[in-house]
């Protein structure tokens, strides 16, 4: 493989990908509501059972309690989710409504979620008291 | 050196940009969604940086099977049924490699790459693995060379089942006709192969025939009422390429370096993905264990 070939192949690379960028495709979904929500969980774990949810108010992000206490994150990635079902207490800043949580992976990143302050103190103390494994 | 046949795959690429343009419009009026900038950014970059392995370690890779070549068992030729055995060959012993690229740790940190995107399309059939050489994926075809088929034949045949692979990387194509379906690997076999839904999780391994699939009892397909969800159990949440291409080997890295007993190191090694020494992960049959015991659809 020659350098010619490679700048050309990285030329052909970044123009595809800013095609799909003029085009408009692959919008970054929001979490419409807590039925949403579940869902994505229940398709991220197999075998969860869905029993409460809260929402990011501008959909951004979204906690799941299962019926045994457990809890999953979820948050979109590009025009997909992703989520994650913590293992142990994850590390959390509350200020007011804003609840930031920290999931331990850097390339997952932490996560913000703008709630009610009734909302966020509720689930900040679920996420300390979850059963984990 | 012998001589060569000529790569396949370089007259191949032309027509791989042309159909990612065309399946881009169609995504376009049909579904956005099909596709989305950094996604797509991400598996043409990792296509590129395979191609860019392989040209470095390509050579070492044919090197061997010719000096493996010396000690074939038969004299195999450029006879003409030799074309259609050494296809038929090369796609079984792509049916093993990928099967144990599924179901054991060491060869899916290399194959992750190819399943770590959450979107299935055209582009997503070029993320394809940095790592291949180093995890000895090339093993699972030099029995094929010891039988004593000309290496630049069995060379040509694999490229030729790599392009095939291009085009079943869709949702643009619902189902081929039945006869084309019962035979050879198709968008709707491939996609239930991507997906993570437990009833299509570790399915369909095929490169260009299915038959293998059905013979050995790891066919699945796909289902009107279930649409695939596509990537891996633990999706990344991240476009990083060094991540997407190495993820698999950190955590083994970590896992062999931190977890006490060589039982279980060799474990983290060879066992497979999702294994673990306390069960606090989840394999493929894990899962589907627990989506048949929780009755879900």
């Amino acid at each position: 493989m020659s350098w010619l070939v490679l700048t050309g192949s990285l030329g052909a690379v970044f123009a595809v990908a800013g095609l799909v960028w003029l085009l408009g495709l692959g919008k970054s979904p929001g979490i419409a509501d807590a039925k949403h929500a579940m869902q994505l969980a229940r398709e991220a774990q197999s075998g969860f059972r869905p029993a409460g949810a809260v929402i990011d108010a501008k959909g951004r992000a979204a906690l799941v309690r299962g019926n045994n206490g457990e809890i999953i994150l979820v948050r979109p990635h590009g025009a997909q989710m992703a989520a994650r079902i913590f293992k142990s207490a994850p590390a959390i800043e509350r200020e007011g409504g804003r609840l930031k949580i920290a999931t331990g992976e850097r390339m997952f990143g932490d996560v913000m979620l703008e709630l009610d302050e009734k909302d966020a103190k509720h689930w900040a103390k679920r996420l300390e008291g979850a059963p984990y494994a | 050196m012998p001589e060569m046949l000529p790569d396949p795959v370089q007259y191949a690429i032309p027509a791989f940009i042309a159909l990612i343009l065309i399946e881009m419009l169609v995504a376009w009026r049909i579904d956005p969604s099909r596709y989305e900038t950094k996604d797509t950014l991400t598996s043409l970059l990792l296509g590129t940086g395979s191609t860019v392995a392989g040209a470095l370690t390509g050579s070492a890779v044919i090197a061997l099977s010719f000096w493996l070549a010396q000690f074939r068992l038969f004299d195999i030729g450029y006879i003409w049924w030799a074309w259609i055995v050494v296809f038929l060959l090369d796609d079984l012993a792509y049916y093993v490699f990928h099967r144990m690229a599924h179901r054991v740790r060491w060869f899916w940190a290399s194959h992750v790459i190819h399943h770590s995107s959450q979107h299935y399309n055209l582009s997503t059939a070029l993320r394809q693995t940095w790592t291949g050489f180093f995890s000895l994926s090339f093993a699972f075809s030099l029995p094929i060379i010891l039988l004593g088929f000309p290496v630049p034949m069995l060379i040509f045949a694999s490229a030729v089942n790599l392009i095939y692979q291009f085009w079943i990387h869709t949702e643009a194509i619902g189902r081929m006709p039945r006869w084309f379906e019962a035979v050879l690997n198709t968008p709707s076999h491939h996609r239930v192969h991507h997906a993570t839904n437990p009833r299509y999780l570790d399915r369909n391994y095929a490169g260009m025939l299915i038959i293998w699939d059905r013979m050995f009892g790891t066919y699945e397909p796909e289902r009107d009422d279930e649409r695939p969800r596509y990537g891996i159990i633990k999706n990344l949440g991240s476009f990083n390429l060094l991540w997407a291409a190495f993820h698999e080997w950190i955590g083994i890295a970590k896992d062999v370096t931190t977890i006490p007993g060589w039982r279980n190191k060799l474990a983290y090694l060879f066992a497979a993905p999702g294994w673990s020494h306390d069960g606090s992960r989840d394999t493929s049959h894990t899962i589907k264990a627990k989506w048949l015991e929780s009755g879900d659809d």
